[in-house]
Order: C-alpha cells, then sequence, then structure tokens
C-alpha cells in the first residue's frame, strides 16, 4: 500500500476539492480551496478535472516520505520544494521516489500551496466531498506522523520542461468586489472609506475568516440573521470588517457589504498579515 | 401572490430571493416552498441554497444566464400549487432542566427572578418554529420564545458549550449539536444526538415544530444510554 507519511505535517494542512455542495441546509459550510487559482490550476498540471482534491498546505514547512514512487506537482505560495538537495520549480511535475522525502520549506511569499499526486488520494468522501471540516470529517488538519495512503498511476505523465509563470496573483493588490446585499445601507463617507485607503490583513485569520485591521466608523446595527457565502464581507457594529472564507458559516447577521468574486478570495488568501488590498468596486 | 418577492443579483454567481424584512412563519412556509421547486429544478447547477428569515440564497457553480434565471424564478415565485406544500411535524425533544446539565440555570432565574416550575413550564409549553439551520452544523434557528424567557447574551462568550447544551440567548433559544464556544447561557440538556455529523442528517425539517419535553435525571441516563431511541413526533394538519 502505497503512503504518504507526514514527518512534518506543517502548520495546517488539509486535503480540500472544490468543495461540499448543497449540504448548507443543514448548515454545514461549503470549505474548499482557500485560493481556488492555484488549486485549479495545481489539478490542471496534473491532468484532473478541476475540483479534484489536492494537499492543501499553510505557510509550509513539510516534509512528506513517499513510500511508493509517484508524480507530483505543486503550485501557489512560493517555496523551496526539494529531494535533498534537487530543487524543483513549482509547477514542473516530477517524480518523488520511493523512499524518498518531498521537503517543502517555509514559504517566501503568499500562504497557500497546493500539492497533487498523478493518482488517486485514499480518503473518505463524506456528503459529497473530501474536504476537512470537523464535525464532518473527524479532522481538520494532517498531524506530524500521520499517514495518507494513495494509489500512484502507472501510465506516467510526459514531464516536458515547459512550465507555467509563477503565480501572478500574489502580488495583486486589487481585490475586485461587488456591492454587497446591504452596500445601501452603507453611508457615502463609509463608500469613500473603503475605495480610497488601502486596507490591511489582521492576524485573525484562518479558513473561516480574516479580519481587517482597519476599521469603519459604523452606526449599523445587526440585521436578521442573512445568507453568508465565501468572499461575503461582513461590518461588524464595532466597524469591524470580516471577509468570510471557506469554511465561514452559512448564515449571519452583521451587514453584508460586499461581495468578493471567486478569483478576489484567492488574492486576499494569498496575503499575509499586514499586507495591503485595495477594494475595487465592480458592477454585475 | 401573499408576498412580494424580489430578485436581487448579488454577483454573476449569486442571486436572491428577498422576502418583506420580518420573522413571520407565513414567509418561512412560502420560502420553503419556494426552496422545494428550486431544490427540484436546479438543484445541479448550485453550490447552495441557503435559507434564513427572509432571504434565500442561490449560490450557482457557474453563472447562469441572468435572463434565463430571472424567467425561471418569476416562474418559481407565482407557482402556487398546494402540492408543494411539505408534510411537516412537530417534534419532542427530551430535555433535562437539572441543574446538574444546566450549569447557568441557577443564575439565569437569579437574574430573571423566575422560580425554576414556572421556567420550566414557560420553555417545555411552547411550539417552536424550524425557521433553518446555521451558526453550526445542525444548529437550529427557532422561532417563537415567550419573551418572558429572553435574557441579554454573554458579555464574553464561554469556551466551551457542551454538546446537548440547552440554551437561551436574546430572544432565541436553541440546541448546541455539537461543542462550540458561545454566548447563550445554558438552562438543559437533551440526551439524544439532534445531528449526525459525518451523516449531515437531523430528522427535522425547515418548518418542522420543536417541543422541549422535560425529563428527569433519572429519564436522562435512560434515554442516553439508548442507541434507537425513538423521538416522539406528530403529523401537524395543514
Amino acid at each position: 500500500m502505497a503512503e504518504i507519511i507526514f514527518k512534518k505535517a506543517g502548520i495546517w494542512t488539509s486535503l480540500q476539492d472544490g468543495g461540499r455542495f448543497n449540504q448548507a441546509k443543514m448548515g454545514i459550510p461549503v470549505s474548499g480551496p482557500m485560493d481556488s487559482i492555484s488549486f485549479q490550476l495545481t489539478n490542471h498540471l496534473i491532468r484532473h478535472d478541476p475540483l479534484d482534491s489536492c494537499l492543501e498546505i499553510y505557510m509550509g514547512g513539510l516534509e512528506l516520505m513517499f513510500t511508493e514512487s509517484c508524480q507530483v506537482v505543486c503550485y501557489g505560495a512560493l517555496s523551496k520544494i526539494s529531494i535533498g538537495l534537487t530543487q524543483y520549480a513549482q509547477g514542473r511535475i516530477f517524480t518523488v521516489k520511493k523512499g524518498e522525502i518531498l521537503t517543502i520549506s517555509n514559504f517566501e511569499k503568499g500562504q497557500w500551496l497546493y500539492l497533487s499526486l498523478h493518482g488517486r488520494l485514499e480518503t473518505e468522501e463524506l456528503l459529497g466531498s473530501r474536504s476537512f471540516y470537523i464535525p464532518v470529517t473527524k479532522k481538520e488538519k494532517f498531524q506530524d506522523g500521520e499517514k495518507l495512503t494513495f494509489i500512484p498511476n502507472e501510465r506516467l505523465l510526459p514531464t516536458s520542461y515547459a512550465r507555467i509563470a509563477r503565480p501572478m496573483h500574489l502580488s495583486e493588490k486589487i481585490v475586485e468586489v461587488y456591492p454587497g446585499p446591504d452596500f445601501s445601507l452603507l453611508t457615502k463617507t463609509q463608500r469613500e472609506m473603503l475605495f480610497s485607503k488601502p486596507f490591511s490583513l489582521s492576524q485573525s485569520q484562518n479558513r473561516m475568516g480574516i479580519h481587517l485591521v482597519e476599521t469603519l466608523t459604523n452606526r449599523m446595527e445587526e440585521l436578521l440573521s442573512a445568507p453568508i457565502y465565501p468572499g461575503t464581507v461582513q461590518l461588524t457594529p464595532s466597524g469591524k470588517i470580516i471577509v468570510m472564507m471557506k469554511d465561514a458559516q452559512v448564515t449571519g447577521g452583521y451587514p453584508r457589504i460586499l461581495q468578493l468574486s471567486e478569483k478576489a478570495i484567492g488574492i486576499l488568501a494569498q496575503k499575509r498579515p499586514f499586507e495591503r488590498i485595495y477594494f475595487q468596486l465592480i458592477f454585475f | 401572490m401573499k408576498f412580494s418577492i424580489s430578485i436581487q443579483y448579488i454577483t454573476p454567481y449569486h442571486f436572491e430571493l428577498h422576502w418583506p424584512n420580518s420573522i413571520d412563519p407565513d414567509i418561512l412556509l412560502d420560502m420553503a416552498r419556494v426552496r422545494k421547486i428550486i431544490e427540484m429544478k436546479l438543484a445541479n447547477e448550485m453550490v447552495n441554497i441557503i435559507s434564513s428569515y427572509c432571504i434565500l440564497g442561490l449560490y450557482f457553480k457557474s453563472p447562469p444566464n441572468k435572463a434565463f434565471i430571472q424567467m425561471e424564478l418569476t416562474e418559481i415565485i407565482k407557482d402556487q400549487k398546494p402540492g408543494n406544500d411539505q408534510e411537516r411535524f412537530k417534534w419532542t425533544i427530551p430535555v433535562c432542566y437539572d441543574f446538574e446539565f444546566a450549569p447557568d440555570l441557577e443564575a439565569y432565574l437569579k437574574k430573571k427572578q423566575m422560580d425554576i416550575d414556572t421556567f420550566i413550564h414557560i420553555h417545555s409549553r411552547k411550539d417552536y418554529l424550524l425557521y433553518f439551520y446555521g451558526f453550526l452544523p445542525g444548529f437550529m434557528y427557532l422561532g417563537g420564545m415567550d419573551q418572558r424567557l429572553s435574557i441579554p447574551r454573554k458579555a464574553s462568550p464561554d469556551r466551551k458549550i457542551e454538546t446537548g447544551a440547552v440554551a437561551i440567548g436574546g430572544n432565541q433559544t436553541g440546541v448546541y449539536p455539537g461543542e462550540s464556544p458561545g454566548g447563550w447561557h445554558v438552562i438543559g440538556k437533551t440526551p439524544i444526538e439532534i445531528f449526525h455529523p459525518n451523516k449531515g442528517y437531523a430528522p427535522f425539517q425547515i418548518a418542522d415544530y420543536i417541543h422541549f419535553g422535560s425529563i428527569n435525571k433519572k429519564q436522562f441516563l435512560n434515554i442516553r444510554g439508548k442507541k434507537d431511541y425513538k423521538l416522539h413526533k406528530e403529523r401537524m394538519d395543514g
């Protein structure tokens, strides 16, 4: 049985596929990749379905031992990806041989990296998805020493030396937003503040949401609980701005002032605490 | 049409149907009707259909044609065929109000200047309407709590509220389906598992009624020991 052994599992490595669809009716979030731009490219490179499962790695610091040879590809945050002294570029398919240890350094830029292998990861599908989410799945991340079973594909993929460019969105500072359902409740001053100044990400962030550092003076009260989607921007009564991410609850009572596109969610997710972004209003 | 429902276009992927802004059992039933038709017609195109008090959120996998969706939704809103009404039940969830299982009950009663019998009577007398699930997987938003039981949420939330805790926060009451931090006052506990996490299943449907049946400690332990405890349910007429 082929296994990946997490010698070092990193801070937050989980399995994510396209998401758990049509379960919000029971209050279950959609989950799925924080940065679907990188996620889908990873799947594309290894010739998988765009919504197939990948390892989602937060901030790096991994050592993965493979008990069987397998072709892999990584894409997303910038890091040194190596086996022994040999370094591999991201976006390029390479083989980890039986018994070798694949090292993924602490990230140099960005926060999320996706790893896919040419084969099938053997994990349980629950409610139509393999994405980790407690309590649907038993765990939320991999621990040091854990094992993950996989079935390598025997028919190897051609490994041409052509490779794709580095992910441009890691440096992108513009986050495109649609007016949220409660946008009309914002005052003129609040709107001006939102689109004239940069905002920085705080350290308070996880797969559920990202709190921004800057606040907006706000007199809006809580509303009746309404739907929340990944990328919904909430404004709390104290003026805090929270961007809801993939594991966010499905309803909430704070005004929904903006809505990020899927691409904008990926751009924002790759920004580190204290990095700055600019909201740019787009219309549908 | 009973209510005026507006279609809101948020992004190419997100559409919403807005009912008048209030907590109203008739809106809930109307939304359940619309939701059911959308599920039948469009479930495969959706990432999620999200219910709330007066907004139904439609989150598509890929951008649908705006004109087509507008037409479909307008038709669905108008579709008043009675056959779309779901079968509704009233469920009894057993709750033990013993201080041993209700860490905040003593302080709550003191604050409310209420004796325990009156409290149990008021809390377990009502039938609560299940509006939707949210906040946590399997967490029910229940409407209809007697306002005499209202109490502001705790200023700072507790780090851990236990699975099965029955609690009151503001004008609402609910059951914690799993362990979670929370700012509500825990006034009882149910021995039953109301939500099977990895099956994503709770027997209660949107628009069903929930009734809390008071049980003593002995009954609590007895029910908790049973693997096949059957919840009491009654069919609602109309």
